[in-house]
């Protein structure tokens, strides 16, 4: 049964949204913090008028139902799915000031982008952005990395019982890692804590040696590891981690790619002291496994190029390219023009691949997922085991993901879904990107790169590429964020309340 | 303190850290030598 949006549902969905939206206004402090101390007085302007703007508009849906109230599953994919889209159109306020972008709708790509953790950039005169607008672009990956509303959880803004678990599961954190909602939240934030410092003084001191400024080198290492971690793709110079030209940085931001694309239940298991988890883990064995294939195929394709051939360019510009792409981080040791030119069919392929798959689930890595994948291979076993097996036998799948766990025609089927979803999401915005004119391994590597939110561009993403296109960018980055199903759920939500009368309430 | 199970994961964290960074690094390497080994062959 389609169920339309009733007002008052209406009005719920808009106090949270508008709660999330209040929340994103609150973090433009940290930006204008960095102004301040760094002497950016206009881009401190931005942020007062960017931060008060958004608290208006926070405040006025938050106030479309005052006392909030209970919010439904479906309503709660809705908040999710407008929660990441508004905080996008607020956040691009204080970009659109800064003068780094060409137009409102450039400075939305880059906040969906930074909210997503895809890492495509539309901005222009990167290398002299001012800091606390790069402060700010990074600080979106960290905020849409740690789940939006995971985020607004944690600062408390008084959501509290089956509203906010609701909201949890719609952002596509479909597990609980410890018994309380928000005893999680903290889990994944300290975690994430634990980590980004890590990163960052093991950046700091890769910098150091490069012989870069202290204090340059310690902002380039928070922006690099907030990226890395919430496999983002962001970075501070036009050149992305090419600027850098460091094994030692490369070594050390691959290792946070590969944190960051693991599923926080796992981390919590090995935290727990669990370390067999990590051998037997549906996930894990399938990364390790399409890992494997993906690193022999660059290494197989980059071996017969004539620019990449020699060991070190197959572990810098091949091994790294496939980790940065199969954990959805999106940094690239290459130039754009140089994965059709340089890198060859076969490690072009493999890298398209690995984007498509992406990381595991409840992490901030897109894609398909290494769950899903891990599932429907089990489940084409099992088809095939029975298939073979003589009538009588009972043929049951298994999988191991926390626990040993049945493989349900249900779950098998559900992984499907998501995964003909994606394919068909690469696919379209390939198609599109061709019917603008944009040749098509390009517009394919561009297309799965958005929708699995990874950010490697061939090229096509750039402040002149046509409006169209930005916005087909910026709806599969938003899409495939969220699954589809949060998306979806709001686009029948509003058909429904807005279609003919004879079709609400039927199937 | 191999194989034991702590309720709370704070409990664990600095030795679950360093289990990941070794784990993670040792993964790393290992397809690094694959790449090199297809390249090889290829």
């Amino acid at each position: 049964m389609w169920v339309g949006l009733q007002p008052r549902n209406a009005r719920i969905i808009g106090h949270y949204t508008g709660m999330l939206v209040m929340a994103v206004g609150a973090a433009m402090i940290i930006p204008l913090a960095t102004a301040l101390v760094a002497g950016e007085w206009d881009p401190a302007l931005d942020y007062v008028l960017g931060a008060g703007v958004t608290m208006l508009i926070g405040a006025l849906l938050a106030m479309l139902s005052p006392e909030g109230g209970h919010l439904t599953p479906a309503d709660a994919l809705i908040v999710t799915a407008l929660a990441w889209l508004s905080a996008s159109l607020v956040a691009a306020i204080p970009l659109t000031l800064s003068g780094n972008y060409g137009s409102y709708l450039d400075a939305v790509f880059e906040t969906m982008s930074g909210f997503t953790t895809s890492g495509l950039t539309l901005t222009r005169d990167l290398d002299h952005m001012a800091l606390a607008h790069n402060m700010w672009r990074h600080l979106t990956h960290f905020i849409g990395g740690q789940g939006i509303v995971v985020a607004a959880l944690t600062i408390s803004f008084g959501m509290r019982g089956g509203g906010a678990v609701s909201l949890y599961e719609a952002e596509g954190r479909d597990e609980r890692i410890l018994p309380n909602i928000v005893h999680t939240a903290r889990f994944i934030w300290i975690a994430a804590i634990v980590w980004v410092t890590l990163g960052t003084v093991a950046l700091t001191v890769a910098n150091l040696l490069q012989g870069m400024q202290f204090g340059r080198s310690v902002l380039h290492a928070f922006w690099i590891t907030a990226a890395c971690y919430d496999t983002g793709g962001f970075a501070p110079q036009s050149q992305n981690s090419l600027f850098y030209h460091s094994g030692v940085f490369e070594f050390i931001t691959v290792i946070l790619m590969i944190a960051g694309m693991v599923n926080f239940n796992l981390h919590a298991a090995i935290w727990r002291g669990d370390r067999v988890e990590l051998f037997k883990n549906i996930e894990a064995r399938t990364l390790a496994i399409h890992f494997a294939l993906l690193s022999a195929a660059v290494g197989l394709g980059l071996g017969m190029t004539t620019l990449y051939s020699g060991p070190s360019a197959i572990v810098r510009k091949g091994v790294y390219h496939i980790f940065s792409a199969h954990s959805g981080t999106g940094h690239q040791s290459i130039y754009p023009l140089q994965w059709t030119s340089d890198y060859g069919a076969l490690g072009i392929s493999a890298v398209i691949l690995a984007m498509a798959m992406g990381g595991m689930a409840s992490s901030t890595a897109g894609g398909i997922k290494a769950f899903r994948a891990g599932v429907i291979a089990k489940g084409i076993i099992v088809r095939v085991r029975r298939a073979i097996a003589p009538r009588s036998a009972i043929i049951r799948g298994t999988y191991h993901h926390l626990t040993d766990q049945d493989l349900s025609a249900d779950l098998v089927a559900g992984a499907l879904v998501i995964f003909a979803l994606y394919v068909v999401t690469y696919v379209t915005g390939g198609l599109i990107g061709m019917a603008y004119g944009y040749p098509a391994v390009e517009s394919l590597f561009e297309s799965v790169s958005a929708a699995a939110n990874v950010g490697l561009s061939a090229g096509i993403t750039s402040p002149a590429m046509p409006a169209g296109l930005k916005i087909t960018y910026i709806v599969q980055m938003w899409i495939g964020r969220l699954e589809f199903m949060a998306v979806l759920a709001l686009v029948a939500g509003v058909f429904s309340s807005f279609g003919p009368r004879r079709n609400r309430g039927r199937l | 303190m191999t194989g034991k199970r702590f309720n709370n994961p704070y409990e664990y964290a600095v030795i679950g850290v360093l289990t990941e960074l070794a784990v993670f690094s040792a993964f790393l390497v290992l397809m690094w030598l694959l790449a090199i080994a297809a390249a090889w062959l290829g």
